[in-house]
């Protein structure tokens, strides 16, 4: 914090140190590039072209090194201030990295630049919605690397959740005072450090877990596409909450079996990874069954699944026999923000679809790769509201807000609230581009679905509803539209401030 | 609060923390000047040779109820303090409504003979929300037709009290910016200076009408609109000034010419405007602090703006008025803004963009301290500013600056208000949609999201229309009873700003 008065020298006009920040995201680009390996090494076992991925593995590790040599001894400098520019500018330079393979490609779905940031902004924000409108005409390698790109973003998000947001005091820290006690303390980074990779361990482990089951089932016969290809891929995108099929038609084209397998595993990603980390490996299941945030998040969940369930049997949609399975589903596939579909739900009527677009606003809970408010913000607010009308009848009371018998600090309270209004905030005014733009450019689209295209982009869950439904494509839009919406992902992912600060004059002065 | 304390307080505080029974007689107080009002019809009534008697019926019962309640006040010492004060303007609003559809009831309206429809239609009488349930308008007659107008007119008179004198002393409204001192823990010896300033604003209202019934009189005589008859001039007066928005006419401002529609906009956006800054700009002539007025200035951007995109979306389509893209898009604009709503076209079948610009100014308002609903503009800025600051934390984490409203700076505790309000505002807005969807998906119309929506926004925000089933010149009829009382509840809600209501449903506020 002081670090302004004690280096005046350094940082010449500006208030922050730019190389330094810059040289940061330099060297988190050229560890990224690596990854592109992996596809290319399935291009080579399907006998594609690896070349697309190798080039953007050589292109991103050069432009990586060079703005690793700018920031070269001055990386020492970076402070929280700085924070908020590395974080944004290393998920932009993520999601240019993850487009270059489409690029390199030369697929004819993917060759603008603009479209191809989309889809990997897409991928790296863990959002899932596509500008594909042929997604089984991909190469096997380049479907796998759609896949792959959400998995690395959730990475990425359990990172930024852990160690980055709560010390620039956007994440909700008070739920990792269980896993760090006491203050910011020196030995912090070596802290998150080790958390980060516990966590790490926890989200590679149930991805494994998720394919060996997914393997399971195809090969038991319960569901006869699912390969060990589609295995692999689903799983990919489930546990960062993505919600990027291989398949045209999403889940739709598979079983009972896989749907519930990856109803349950996408419940289990949007919880708490500390939580799930003390419950199993800890074994204190307990900590977990008291848990308010995990308890409101299934109380959601399930209140979700009964609307749904209720209307589809009530109006016969997919068949009684299919309502309670689709129903929850959909249910937890919107409110994890994965947004998977096992039915084209575009179609549905008002209630239901209401029902899916007020999901888009929950999330799961903090520490999660889902997106969205999260559960324990909502669980905040109401609390500080109750709060508030209780202090209209009693000036004088003062009483903390509390969460699992935890005061939580008025700071932590206050920038919840303050997320929650810039959320809505942001969502107002995105809806407001989109609709101005599709009036002026098309595609035609209902008020609700403008509200549901920009609530899917902003809360990183994936499809809206038509022409952007689950079994269709965000490629009808207008480029002003598609930027936006790459725009609202990025916003949404990093939590809206890091990138909000970025956009005042205070945050590059001194 | 310690136990001597407690004892302390012994007496009509026993077991409540609230003096209910002495609520109760001023409740009962306010119900019985009240019910003078009906007089106002039962004139209309003789001169129209109509039947006064459900006029006069609805007197005597009000003025009957408000005496009872006096009575069992009387015996006993009042002790109404500020906290009770809730309760009082709840209770208030409540009964107000229910003696405004009262007439209704009781002179068989076709429409409104049912108890909950008559509820409904008084409550957005007094609320000056303007839904309406009525769907044959011809069934009306004269003194019928200005009574629903009056109530309009009576809640405005209403809402003057409540913005500067009674919300601010709840921490509710945005006016403890007003720099009037509020004095008296009594609330029903509201201080000289309170008084002074509510007669004033009052004064202001009735000339405002007075001068908008000329206006319109005289639009009338000179020929620039021959439906305009003096009647139309008083009945139209009185529910522009409250921001109402009930009309004699089935179809609303539509068959009226465009001078009428010119001199409507006009007194609509007067009426949005801030009474206080309002009075200093025309009696004392301090125009630079209107101008100067960081809510006025607001109100301007996004009045433009909004009829910008309506009159640009008007011209360029072909809509249900294109005829003039200017008038109807202006008109439609202001109209919304404030909470008004009249109309002079049918909107609801607009398309998307013009559609969600009309949800959108719902949820705006006219300025703090105006007969306005909704978030109003007050707030709006001040919500606006506390991000920013939040934002400028984030950067600095040691700065303290405070949130600035007309070059001042603003206590934190009115910004935490604002905050809240806008909370619980959203909060209402979206149980208040879910319910109407979840209604209308089992017993009522057929909804689109977007009517949902919009149905709840002008409720809960006393605007009146809303699209599909409740546009401008449909109907709320078809809605079940459940989605009426909710409605109801949310136009009762909206119009008391939320909090005095809410608490009444708190345990803290009946106990200690």
């Amino acid at each position: 914090v002081s670090d302004a008065r004690t280096r005046p020298g350094r940082r010449g006009r500006l208030g922050i140190e730019l190389a330094g920040a810059i040289g940061v995201a330099g060297t988190l680009l050229m560890y990224l590039s690596v990854s592109a390996i992996v596809p290319a090494a399935i291009a080579l076992g399907y006998g594609e072209s690896p070349w697309p991925f190798l080039g953007a593995t050589a292109i991103a590790a050069a432009v990586g090194r060079g703005l690793a040599q700018i920031g070269r001894g001055r990386e020492t400098h970076v402070g929280f201030r700085e924070g908020y520019l590395v974080v944004a500018v290393t998920w932009l330079l993520a999601a240019a990295f993850g487009a270059l393979p489409y690029l390199l490609s030369g697929d004819a779905q993917l060759d603008r630049p603009l479209d191809a940031l989309f889809e990997a902004m897409s991928g790296f924000t863990t959002t899932g919605a596509s500008i594909l409108t042929d997604i089984e005409g991909l190469d096997r390698s380049m479907a796998m690397w759609r896949q792959l790109t959400q998995w690395l973003g959730g990475m990425g998000i359990i990172v930024l959740a852990l160690a980055v947001l709560p010390r620039l005091r956007v994440g909700g820290r008070q739920l990792l005072e269980s896993e760090l006690p006491g203050p910011e303390v020196e030995d912090f980074a070596t802290r998150i450090r080790s958390t980060a990779r516990r966590l790490w361990a926890l989200y590679v482990g149930l991805t494994a877990a998720l394919v060996v089951l997914l393997l399971a089932i195809g090969w038991s016969g319960l569901d006869e596409a699912m390969t060990p290809f589609h295995a692999f891929a689903h799983a990919f995108s489930t546990m960062p909450t993505g919600g990027f099929s291989p398949k045209a038609r999403s889940i739709e084209a598979f079983g009972p079996a896989t749907e519930w397998a990856l109803t349950a595993f996408m419940i289990i990603a949007g919880i708490n990874f500390a939580l799930i980390w003390r419950a199993t490996v800890r074994r204190q299941p307990r900590v977990a069954i008291r848990d308010e945030e995990l308890r409101v998040y299934l109380l959601a969940a399930v209140l979700g699944s009964a609307i749904l369930i209720a209307v589809l049997w009530k109006e016969d949609i997919a068949g009684h026999a299919d309502a309670i399975r689709h129903g929850t589903f959909q249910a937890v596939s919107i409110m994890t923000t994965t947004g998977f579909a096992s039915v084209d739900f575009s179609g549905w009527s008002t209630l239901p679809l209401m029902t899916l677009v007020a999901l888009m606003f929950v999330g799961g809970s903090a520490i999660s790769t889902a997106g969205s408010i999260k559960v324990v913000r909502h669980l905040l607010l109401a609390r500080v509201l109750r709060r508030e009308v209780r202090r209209s009848v009693h000036r004088e009371l003062v009483e903390p807000i509390r969460l699992n018998g935890r005061v939580i600090d008025e700071r932590t309270v206050r920038a919840a609230v303050s997320f929650i209004l810039l959320y809505v905030g942001t969502f107002v005014i995105g809806s407001g581009v989109i609709a101005l733009d599709t009036a002026l450019q098309g595609p035609e689209m209902r008020p609700i679905n403008v509200l549901a295209v920009t609530a899917t982009t902003l809360g990183n869950v994936g499809p809206g509803l038509s022409p952007a439904g689950p079994m269709g494509s965000f490629e009808s839009f207008s480029d002003v539209s598609t930027a936006t919406m790459t725009v609202l992902m990025w916003l949404g992912r990093l939590e809206l401030i890091p990138v909000f600060v970025l956009l005042s004059r205070r945050y590059w002065r001194r | 609060v310690t136990r001597a304390a407690a004892a302390r307080r012994l007496g009509p505080r026993t077991r409540l923390a609230i003096d209910v029974v002495g609520a109760l007689g001023l409740v009962g107080t306010l119900v019985r000047y009240l019910s003078l009002s009906a007089l106002a019809p039962v004139a209309v009534a003789l001169g129209y040779g109509e039947s006064p008697w459900p006029f006069l019926g609805a007197g005597a019962i009000a003025g009957a109820i408000g005496l009872a309640l006096e009575r069992i006040a009387a015996r006993r010492p009042r002790r109404v303090g500020w906290r009770e004060g809730s309760l009082v303007i709840s209770l208030t609003w409540l009964l107000a409504a229910a003696y405004g559809g009262l007439p209704y009831v009781l002179a068989g309206v076709p429409g409104l003979d049912r108890p909950i429809d008559a509820l409904f239609e008084g409550m957005s009488g007094f609320t000056t929300t303007g839904a309406s349930l009525l769907l044959d308008f011809e069934a009306l007659n004269h003194s019928m037709a200005m009574w629903r107008q009056l109530t309009q007119w009576l809640g405005g008179l209403g809402i003057i009290v409540l913005a500067f004198a009674i919300l601010p002393r709840l921490h509710v409204g945005g006016r403890q910016l007003l720099e009037s001192e509020l004095p008296g823990p009594e609330i029903n010896q509201l201080g000289d200076r309170v008084r002074q300033t509510v007669r004033r604003f009052w004064v202001l209202y009735v000339a405002l009408t007075v001068l908008e019934a000329i206006a319109l009189a005289v639009v009338g005589w000179t020929g620039l609109d021959d439906r305009m008859s003096p009647f139309d001039a008083i009945a139209h007066a009185l529910t522009t000034i409250p921001t109402g928005g009930f009309s004699p006419e089935s179809r609303s401002l539509e068959g009226f010419a465009a001078a009428t529609h010119w001199v409507v906009i006009v007194f609509m956006f007067l009426a949005g405007m801030n009474f206080a800054l309002l009075w200093g700009a025309l009696l004392r002539g301090r125009i630079r602090a209107l101008l100067r007025d960081d809510e006025l200035q607001l109100y301007a951007v996004v009045l433009a703006a909004a009829a910008g995109l309506l009159v640009v979306e008007l011209a360029t389509e072909d809509l249900s008025g294109s005829d003039n893209p200017l008038r109807h898009g202006v008109f439609q604009a202001v109209a919304l803004m404030t909470g008004t709503g009249f109309a002079t076209v049918d909107f609801a079948g607009w398309p998307t963009l013009a559609l969600m610009t009309i949800v959108a100014l719902m949820f705006f308002g006219g300025a703090a301290g105006s007969t306005t609903g909704s978030v109003k503009l007050l707030r709006h800025v001040i919500v606006a500013r506390s991000l920013k600051r939040e934002l400028r934390l984030a950067v600095h984490p040691e700065s303290v600056r405070a949130v600035r409203f007309n070059r001042s700076p603003v206590e934190n505790d009115v910004v935490r208000a604002a905050i809240v309000f806008v909370l619980l505002y959203l909060g209402l807005f979206v149980a208040g949609t879910g319910i109407i969807a979840l209604d209308a998906s089992f017993d009522g119309p057929t909804l689109t999201a977007l009517d949902a929506f919009s149905t709840a926004a002008s409720t809960l925000g006393n605007v009146g229309p809303a699209s599909g089933p409740a546009g401008p010149m449909a109907s709320y009829e078809s809605f079940s009873d459940v989605s009426t009382i909710v409605m109801s509840a949310l136009m009762w809600l909206g119009r008391l700003e939320i909090l005095p209501v809410l608490v009444l449903f708190t345990r803290t506020y009946w106990r200690r």
